[in-house]
């Protein structure tokens, strides 16, 4: 198990959010407002189907983690790891 | 005595009767319809941020539904990034968008009157009506008359206000334009709700933006109807490091808020006059008027549960989108996205009869200072214990003493946004 993933397992026992009524879907629904299916080659913002699992928990990781003010981090403030691992496999698969 | 147990028995049996014909005539109805492969006709009113998204989600249900969508225009003009025409940062072009007629939907062309929602009918100005199964209203935003003595939205001396999608913000520009070197304009801010609530400060800035690239020197007073407002220190950090003191804030404690209009001077509750080469009165706001002609508010704004977006007391009509009073969630574009998917996703539930998802909603307002300059707001909202109100589970806002940098990045993830989100509703 990789740094990262060690991470996020130890968080799963500090629930940020209290969202267990909140399905996965509908969180990503709202994600979909910017990470749209359509999207330019340009965009800074991609379709999160595009990525990996992977490199969408390392970077969910990354914006909890770091100290920075970017709308990503206040975006995932109240989301929990649980809720990043849900959102993950929902996306990726199990 | 036994006419008396006939006339019972006669009534009694009368009742048998109707309960057993109301029951066998509900249940082949609902048979014949299945048989039939009829789908409930839903139609959508208003092609912007809300409808659009809605029209874009239930399009992909069409083998369960009939989807109807009505604008009275054929183009949609957005407010969001209107106010970087103003500033000439993007053309008009840029934020005009046919309406995408390629989904699975049929859409007409009108201007609507009122609704009956007990007949279930739309009714439009030309005297035609149609029906609907389920009605889903994202008209935009409506205007409160007779605020400010001397001013009339209609009347066209006045610099268009410029809050609805329309090509009046090419006379805005125009009358800009026109103004000379040392000039004074006057803005005022509504009082909240309303559309968008940064947005006055947003196109405060945006206007000192063009005019400076004009090389022109100016003077812009903004008189508030409020005492604060949204990304303030945000904005007062940006108009100092980037115009200076051109532009002053009035707030409403400091007599900001106009009360009359007199051969282009203002006068406020303060006592102050302004006479002013330019005056942009952006007036207060409530529900769209066809709320209020159709009976489906009694107040300023429309009232909805907010599981499934359904009007108060009106069955069968649901509402998104500036509109309507959605508790602590702002009246912006963003917003509108995220309430028409949620409603969308429950009344796909509701048609398919499966229960209702408990709704989470986003809300991520940019705003700009200049051309390369932007910042926002972020904030996560879902229901509170009772399930009647959207609530904040708490905004953030960008760092007030951002670097140039951070400000250059968020202007560009505010493109970016827009840009994907207009692709994603248009093409």
């Amino acid at each position: 198990m990789n740094k990262n993933l060690l991470f996020l397992t130890l968080l799963i026992f500090f629930r940020i959010s209290d969202a267990n009524d909140i399905k996965t879907f509908t969180i990503i629904q709202n994600c979909n407002v910017c990470h749209t299916e359509k999207y330019k080659k340009s965009s800074s913002i991609k379709s999160l189907k595009t990525l990996e699992k992977e490199y969408f928990l390392t970077k969910m990781y990354e914006y909890k983690k770091e100290n920075k003010n970017g709308v990503m981090n206040r975006i995932l403030d109240p989301i929990n790891v649980l809720d990043i691992i849900e959102m993950a496999d929902y996306l990726y698969g199990e | 005595m036994e006419n008396n147990i006939n006339t019972r028995r006669v009534f009694l049996n009368n009742i048998k009767n109707f309960f057993l014909y109301s029951f066998l005539s509900q249940f082949f109805f609902v048979k014949n319809l299945k048989a039939k492969n009829v789908k409930p006709k839903v139609v959508v009113v208003g092609s912007g941020f809300g409808g659009g998204t809605c029209i874009k989600y239930l399009s992909k249900y069409s083998k369960i539904l009939d989807l109807q969508v009505i604008d009275k225009y054929t183009q949609i003009q957005t407010c969001p990034f209107s106010n970087l025409v103003i500033g000439n940062v993007m053309d008009y072009k840029d934020i005009t968008f046919d309406i995408n007629k390629n989904l699975e939907a049929k859409f007409h062309t009108g201007q609507i009157k009122y609704i009956n929602p007990e007949k279930k009918q739309i009714y439009f100005s030309d005297d035609l009506s149609m029906n609907y199964d389920f009605l889903i209203l994202s008209p935009g935003i409506g205007f409160k008359k007779n605020q400010i003595d001397g001013y009339s939205i209609e009347d066209e001396s006045f610099v268009p206000h410029c809050w609805t999608g329309n090509k009046k913000i090419l006379e805005f520009k125009k009358r800009l334009n026109s103004l000379d070197d040392g000039c004074s304009l006057v803005i005022s801010a509504p009082e909240y709700p309303y559309r968008c609530p940064p947005a006055p400060y947003e196109r405060a800035s945006m206007i000192a933006n063009y005019l400076m690239k004009k090389k022109k020197q100016f003077k812009i007073f903004i008189l508030d109807s409020k005492n604060s407002f949204t990304k303030k220190e945000i904005f007062f950090n940006e108009w100092k490091k980037k115009y200076n003191d051109s532009i002053e804030w009035i707030s409403k404690k400091d007599g900001g808020k106009i009360i009359n209009v007199n051969d282009g001077v203002v006068t406020t509750e303060g006592g102050l006059k302004f006479s002013s080469d330019f005056l942009h009165i952006i007036p207060n706001q409530q529900a769209s008027e066809i709320f209020h002609n159709s009976g489906l508010t009694s107040d300023d704004w429309c009232s909805i549960n907010p599981i499934n977006f359904e009007v108060t007391g009106s069955k069968d009509i649901y509402a998104l989108g500036d509109s309507i009073d959605a508790g602590d969630m702002p009246k912006s574009s963003f917003s509108a996205n995220s309430q028409a998917k949620m409603l969308s996703m429950n009344l796909v539930n509701k048609i398919l009869e499966k229960d209702y998802v408990e709704p989470v909603f986003l809300n991520t307002c940019y705003s700009f200072s200049s051309n390369d300059r932007a910042f926002s707001i972020t904030s996560w909202y879902r229901l509170n214990s009772q399930k009647n109100r959207i609530v904040s589970l708490g905004s953030k806002e960008s760092n007030v003493d951002a670097s140039d940098l951070d400000r250059l990045r968020e202007s560009k993830e505010a493109h970016d946004w827009y840009e994907n989100i207009t692709q994603m509703i248009y093409s």
